[in-house]
């Protein structure tokens, strides 16, 4: 049982260009993308990207999921896209400033390209740059360690961002998972 | 013989369902206890994670009235003797400005954390509970006339859990970056999380005066305690700074590590002057604990 939350805030942007995709079947898959204005009109592509995703079945490469991906959006467009499958094995990939972290030890790490192993109750946060840059890793675990799910650990960074921005900053986008 | 043999039939059964009911019984405790070393053995992990040595705690603390008639804070640090073995508490606790007693409240609260001392490190739900009981005491005396803040830490070796209720702040310096760790339970949260959902913008919550008075405090009756439900690693030169707001009210959180070079005495000391000289004219009482995250005492 994976449980998750997802922010999705357009800011002070005239809309909202970026994408939270969570699907919990084949296997559990989450990814950010990092829209740009300047592509609204292909905003039909993260509708493309998730329909890849839904599409794609457990055993399936990420890197051959993000390879199909990859030929239907513009480069500078920065995503992650990470999968946990059954036994706990997380895989991630990110192109440019989406990122992710784990609590790991009583520590927020950055979570790098590649296959992991997860143990139960690891938490991860994956955000696009305009969340992360208003939150320090400290702060990040903090909110996680206090905690009894996802939406709480989401609203408490969210206060943070708010803190910080009122949230009169460019598109929000994250999503949080606890194994 | 018939209501014999029924009889040695349903003992027989009795004694079955019996036996199930202990054995069931036995296995719930044997998880429980397992899932409990487990626990231990992940905290101490963290504890002792640090390459073989452990930090140790260097400790200040200052207070001040500020421009109020009553010193309202109060503050308590365990036995510094006994940290090898029960780790070390560093709590402040601020009376709550506006209601009656806050001097009386916030003393109270320190004085029974020092009675429930020592704190399990483990088992932080127990010390919220702790805490929780000694809100619902405040309850029952003042019946929401009177109230606290509470921001608690407990180190331990080269970790740390922390328990806060209602908006003083628990401040973690690292490589030049200063963080309050505890979120504050201010009606703020709730507007926030109202307008974000909605996805506006938040700046009304922060318009509105009112909006900074506390949804949770010492005082309240069953109080939501914030804390840590496993520890987070405290590293080498490590600040952490326990205060009542009325020292992040007189130096913005982001200044906080200007004044973080030294030992802790020479930061509390630089602390308080920089509180003093901006010489604010509604300065509240001002009280903060610093430890600073050392290998070496010397």
């Amino acid at each position: 049982m994976i449980d998750y939350a997802c922010f999705k805030h357009k800011g002070n942007a005239e809309n909202y260009y970026d994408e939270v995709f969570v699907s919990e079947t084949p296997c559990f898959t989450a990814a950010v993308f990092c829209g740009k204005e300047e592509y609204i009109n292909t905003l039909s592509c993260a509708f493309v990207l998730s329909e890849i995703l839904k599409d794609s079945k457990e055993g399936d490469s990420l890197e051959e999921i993000c390879k199909a991906m990859e030929e239907k959006i513009p480069e500078d467009i920065d995503y992650l896209v990470l999968r946990i499958d059954s036994s706990l094995k997380i895989d991630s990939l990110r192109r440019g400033q989406v990122l992710a972290g784990i609590v790991n030890n009583g520590e927020m790490m950055i979570l790098p390209n590649g296959v992991f192993g997860l143990k139960e109750g690891d938490m991860v946060v994956c955000s696009v740059k305009n969340f992360y840059s208003n939150l320090t890793n400290e702060g990040m675990l903090a909110d996680a360690l206090i905690s009894s799910d996802c939406n709480e650990w989401m609203d408490y960074m969210v206060r943070r961002v708010s803190d910080k921005t009122e949230l009169l900053c460019g598109n929000l986008s994250a999503v949080c998972i606890k194994v | 013989m018939a209501d014999l043999s029924y009889l040695v039939e349903s003992a027989r059964l009795w004694f079955f369902i019996g036996m199930t009911v202990i054995g069931v019984a036995f296995l719930v405790s044997i998880y429980f206890f397992v899932m409990y070393i487990l626990k231990v053995r992940k905290i101490r992990k963290v504890a002792d994670s640090g390459g073989g040595y452990h930090l140790y705690c260097d400790a200040a603390y200052f207070k001040g009235k500020g421009k109020r008639k009553n010193q309202e804070d109060s503050l308590y640090i365990s036995p510094i003797a006994d940290s090898a073995v029960n780790g070390t508490i560093f709590a402040v606790s601020d009376g709550m400005g506006g209601l009656s007693d806050g001097q009386v409240i916030s003393r109270y609260v320190t004085e029974r954390l020092a009675e429930e001392y020592p704190y399990s490190f483990e088992d932080t739900d127990a010390n919220a509970a702790k805490i929780r009981k000694i809100s619902d005491e405040v309850y029952e005396k003042y019946n929401l006339g009177g109230g606290a803040t509470l921001a608690m830490i407990h180190v331990y070796a080269n970790a740390m859990n922390f328990y806060s209720l209602g908006d003083s702040n628990i401040i973690l310096v690292r490589k030049g970056t200063a963080t309050v760790l505890n979120p504050k339970q201010n009606y703020i949260s709730f507007l926030v999380k109202k307008y974000a959902a909605a996805g506006d913008n938040t700046h009304e919550a922060y318009v509105n005066k009112s909006s900074k008075g506390l949804m949770d405090f010492v005082g309240n009756l069953n109080s939501k305690v914030i804390r840590t439900s496993s520890p987070i690693r405290l590293m080498e030169d490590d600040v952490i700074i326990i205060c009542s707001d009325g020292v992040t009210d007189a130096i913005p959180v982001v200044t906080v590590p200007r004044y973080t070079d030294g030992a802790a005495t020479a930061i509390a000391e630089k602390l308080k002057l920089r509180i003093r000289s901006a010489k604010r004219k509604r300065q509240d009482n001002y009280t903060a604990i610093v430890i600073k995250m050392d290998s070496s005492l010397f």
